[in-house]
């Protein structure tokens, strides 16, 4: 089957953000195919490449980044991740500000992309 | 036939809506708070419709919040890859949080 995933929850607030990510593995061990991880509201913090996790604690970015080497394509909403300051280099550049916040395992894009996977996809799961 | 996915804690207002919302061919997976409503002897046990064997608890989050061994009998405690086998089985998913 194909599946998307739509990521609402913050890295840190609790745990709807790893638990989508550990979703996602599991998905793939299962022998499905997932095309797309989209980021929303949130969820959008999940792209920052700034984040440090204390030594004792998991690494957010770690089980995206685990993804994206497996050709998940992670797509940040570009309304929610402009106003939260997570900016790729285009965005960064268009608005004048010093550099790109977002880990470049992921990419800006519209709603669109989120409508295309929901009716490409044989299942779209929601993470809050 | 959809996959309620319920993360939001025994107490609160979405616990309730989607209770009232779910169908009786509905599954309904407990995680994040809303596993405490799985503990044997809980109050909202008795909401769940246990008997209708579509109740599940992701063990994970049972387990980080420490109330693993304390989780009602009639109730599937299931890990990642049998959430992945309920989504293949239900067409769609409705989360609440």
């Amino acid at each position: 089957m194909r599946y998307a995933l739509v990521v609402m929850g913050t890295p840190l607030g609790d745990e709807s953000s790893a638990r989508a990510a550990a979703f996602a593995h599991a998905v793939l061990d299962a022998g499905h195919s997932l095309e797309r991880v989209f980021f929303y509201d949130e969820g959008v913090y999940n792209g920052l490449a700034g984040i440090v996790a204390p030594q004792d604690e998991r690494d957010p970015l770690a089980g995206w980044l685990a993804l994206a080497a497996q050709e998940v394509e992670l797509v940040l909403c570009i309304g929610s991740a402009v106003r939260r300051g997570a900016l790729d280099s285009n965005e960064a550049q268009r608005y004048e500000k010093t550099g790109a916040t977002i880990h470049p395992a992921f990419t800006v894009g519209g709603l669109g992309l989120l409508v295309e996977a929901s009716a490409q996809a044989d299942r779209l799961l929601t993470f809050g | 036939m959809l996959l309620h996915c319920l993360s939001a804690g025994p107490d609160s207002l979405t616990f309730r809506d989607c209770l009232r919302m779910r169908g009786d061919d509905d599954a309904l997976l407990l995680m994040g708070d809303a596993v405490y409503a799985a503990l044997a002897g809980s109050e909202s046990l008795n909401t769940l419709n246990v008997a209708s064997g579509l109740v599940f608890v992701l063990m994970p989050d049972a387990q980080a919040r420490g109330v693993d061994s304390r989780l009602s009998d009639g109730i599937a405690a299931i890990g990642m890859a049998e959430f992945v086998a309920l989504s293949e089985r239900y067409s769609a998913q409705q989360a609440w949080f």
